[in-house]
């Protein structure tokens, strides 16, 4: 589908917009793609974005993830109307947010739930902020602070306050 | 606040909260709106000078009752913006009108919930600054701008210089205070984990560095008792969960532990939390008496999705008058599973849920005369038991789906914006017991309209009617059934085959615009249907159907019926582009064919 997107653009349809990152990168991808970014889908319609749209919050390696998993979304939101092709391709599609996001560890992780929330791509939110939650998930207060690299700055006494305050919260 | 709190605290928490007047809460809400406001409206970021005077104006009458050593804080309101300014606004200036509603809203919440969560005064007014830095950032309502990576340091270090003085709750730690010899005690002594402390050394925290609105959307998912953890991490997560507006409560995390402890520990949780106002409550619950009270708790907090589950090992859970109310304004989306629910409780959910869009019942026990809002557009009713005559008249639902419902079927009054209706009666559906009996018996008695299933569906595009071989109620409405002017896509269960498939062609009958027809021949047979001698044929004329392109059928194989069904469907059918046969082996056949290639083997 996204190969039917370009097609698109080559016959003059769709338009092509520069995404440049912080680093200088440029991006060039199709409208469609573009627009599932909110932040530029409203850029596009106040037709501001003739001279590529700088971002200078994200990092080109990044982008490049974002801009990959558009291309791969593209058509999720232009051929919602056609079943037949949507259905054949969503089994990549859920593989490739899987490995995706499965792959994602600490520093990228969190430069990506920036990126797509600056961006305001709501899936890609979405999925980051799952991610970040299942990795909280079955864990102590403890074992959160090791795998976020959070420091524990309580006073002593807050500490203890703390523990005591939330004792029913632990099993024992 | 919390209830381990001494009475002294207790008592000073309460004296602050005084301290400051409502006219100062006022001006702070205005002045979060005002900051927010200009933020969304890059034109107006010009007026970035006269904005930061403006922010002092407004914060001026206020100063009565801001301690004086919060000015700090104040004051780093107007870095942000000129950070802003050069790195973002400037970029992409975007517009939003229209949305000061909004903005308004938002300010007067978290004010709220920041008074209600604050420790002290001078918590407040930190908390209060925060958000204020952290609205400037804000596009529209949804997305929040990442900050740059420099700025939020240089902030927190101010916070923290201010915080430290002043004995304040700080909300961004950067510098590591606590010593590890602290760290090792609460190891041991809390979790066993003394080994690892300092794996931490190095990298960097970029979750607590994250703005509080992507804070609250990583919560958002989280279970209940990893939630109130995360109020143990640090003293920028210390009160974060009480004002997460998701709450994923489930029995089964608590394992050997459900019953009283988990009782105790929700309703800690939810004292907790206090009036912090909910978007959407997940409720898994077994067997505990107070789910009744927390599934309130919720839609009083304004809570526009409530999903309750009873462990489906328990009895259904009553749903008691008095405990549980679900008038709201707000509720949008109610899923109730295994819940014994009567007319009482029910009553709310008609009349006082102006909002109601999705309302799903799973494995319930309905003692419910009618199904009535005008609001409800989707409506599942799943495995029901239905102890008195339900009747749905919810006159914009535009699906419903009703499956296997035991004693009864629901009648259905015509439904006029109906677009997907799928009635399902299974196997079970006359054998249930001698309930069923007794009330036809009262039915050719009474005197009261009988409304129908399947004339209630007469206006949808695509109607799925499943029920064995045969269904009286299906069969006697078909023949007297006013036209299916807008049907496209029919689904017919084994039932259309009875009486030489007159139900059947009924139904191509009077469905003048039927293009796609699906027939489901493999459905277990009941004893009773075959028990019954068959009803006599009404007279059908003969008819041919115009627009039916597709007939898609599914049977056993061997069922020669279908020879016969085509043989029938052929003339009729004048513009069929597509048949497709879809046979499969009925379950005792397949037995015996694995049988053999084991012997085979």
């Amino acid at each position: 589908m996204a190969a039917a997107a370009a097609e698109a653009t080559t016959d003059g349809g769709g338009k092509m917009i520069i995404l440049i990152s912080a680093d200088g990168k440029r991006f060039e991808v199709t409208e469609a793609v573009a627009s599932q970014s909110q932040l530029i889908s409203n850029m596009i319609e106040d037709d501001c974005t003739e001279n590529g749209v700088r971002l200078p919050n994200v990092d080109g390696d990044i982008l490049t993830m974002v801009v990959d998993y558009c291309n791969m979304h593209a058509g999720d939101a232009a051929a919602a109307g056609d079943t037949m092709k949507a259905s054949s391709t969503e089994e990549e599609l859920k593989k490739f947010d899987a490995e995706l996001v499965q792959a994602l560890e600490n520093p990228v992780l969190f430069k990506l739930i920036l990126a797509a929330n600056f961006l305001n791509i709501k899936s890609l939110l979405d999925m980051t902020c799952q991610r970040v939650a299942d990795m909280m998930s079955g864990k102590t207060p403890e074992q959160m602070r090791e795998t976020f690299s959070i420091e524990n700055d309580f006073t002593p006494e807050e500490e203890a306050a703390i523990r005591q305050e939330n004792a029913w919260a632990f099993d024992d | 606040m919390e209830g381990s709190s001494s009475n002294n605290m207790a008592g000073q928490s309460l004296n602050w909260r005084t301290q400051i007047s409502q006219e100062a809460r006022n001006t702070i809400i205005e002045m979060t709106q005002l900051i927010t406001y200009l933020s969304t409206m890059g034109m107006a970021m010009r007026s970035l000078g006269e904005m930061a005077s403006t922010t002092h104006t407004y914060a001026m009458p206020a100063n009565g009752d801001l301690p004086a050593h919060c000015l700090p804080c104040l004051r780093l309101l107007e870095l942000v913006p000129a950070m802003l300014k050069s790195k973002l606004l400037e970029e992409f200036p975007i517009d939003f009108p229209g949305r000061m509603k909004m903005i308004q809203d938002n300010a007067t919440n978290e004010e709220d919930k920041t008074y209600m969560v604050a420790t002290s005064k001078a918590d407040y007014v930190l908390r209060i600054a925060l958000q204020m830095v952290n609205s400037k950032s804000k596009r529209n309502s949804n997305p929040l701008l990442p900050q740059d990576s420099s700025t939020p340091v240089n902030l927190q270090r101010q916070h923290r210089v201010a915080g430290h003085n002043n004995g304040l709750v700080i909300m961004q730690p950067h510098h590591k205070q606590a010593s590890d010899g602290m760290v090792m005690t609460k190891d041991g002594h809390m979790l066993d984990q003394g080994s690892s402390i300092n794996t931490r050394n190095g990298s960097i925290d970029r979750i607590s560095n994250l703005p509080n609105e992507l804070l609250y959307a990583i919560m958002s998912t989280l279970p209940a008792l990893e939630l109130v953890y995360t109020g143990m991490l640090s003293t920028r997560w210390r009160h974060l969960w009480t004002s997460s507006a998701y709450l994923n409560i489930d029995v089964n995390q608590f394992g050997r532990h459900r019953g009283q402890k988990f009782c105790n520990f929700v309703n800690r949780m939810l004292r907790q939390r206090g009036s912090s106002l909910l978007d959407a409550l997940r409720l898994h619950s077994a067997d505990t008496r107070d789910a009744g009270s927390w599934i309130t708790y919720a839609i009083k907090r304004s809570s526009k999705v409530v999903e309750f589950s009873e462990d489906i090992d328990c009895e259904p859970f009553k749903l008691d008058y008095g405990v549980v109310d679900f008038t709201s304004i707000c509720l949008k989306f109610l899923v109730l599973n295994n819940v014994c629910i009567d007319a009482n409780v029910f009553y709310p959910i008609n009349s006082s849920c102006p909002a109601l869009e999705n309302l799903e019942l799973r494995d319930c026990s309905l003692e419910v005369p009618e199904i009535s809002s005008g609001s409800l557009l989707h409506l599942d009713i799943d495995n029901c038991c239905l102890f008195e005559d339900l009747l749905i008249s919810s006159s914009s639902l535009m699906s419903l789906c009703i499956k296997n419902p035991q004693h009864r079927a629901p009648m259905i009054m015509t439904l006029p914006c109906l677009e997907v209706a799928i009635v399902i009666l299974d196997e079970f559906f006359h054998s249930t017991d001698d309930l069923a009996d007794m009330d036809e018996g009262e039915e050719q008695d009474g005197e009261e309209i009988n409304h129908g299933i399947v004339s209630g569906l007469t206006k949808a595009r695509s109607i799925e009617l499943i029920a064995p071989l045969r269904e009286d109620k299906f069969e006697m409405e078909i023949w007297t059934s006013p036209m299916f002017d807008n049907l496209i896509s029919l689904t017919l269960g084994e039932w259309c085959m009875s009486n030489e498939f007159s139900p059947l062609l009924h139904f191509l009958w009077y469905s003048p615009l039927l293009e796609d027809l699906t027939l489901k021949l493999n459905m277990e047979v009941c004893e009773y249907c075959l028990q019954e001698p068959p009803t006599a044929p009404p007279l059908v004329k003969e008819f041919t159907t115009d627009y039916l392109k597709k007939i898609t059928i599914y049977f056993w194989l061997g069922d020669e019926r279908v020879s016969k069904l085509l043989t029938l469907l052929a003339p009729i059918c004048k513009s069929l582009e597509d048949i497709k046969l879809i046979p499969s082996t009925p379950p005792g056949v397949r037995a015996f064919v694995s049988r053999v290639q084991r012997i085979i083997k």
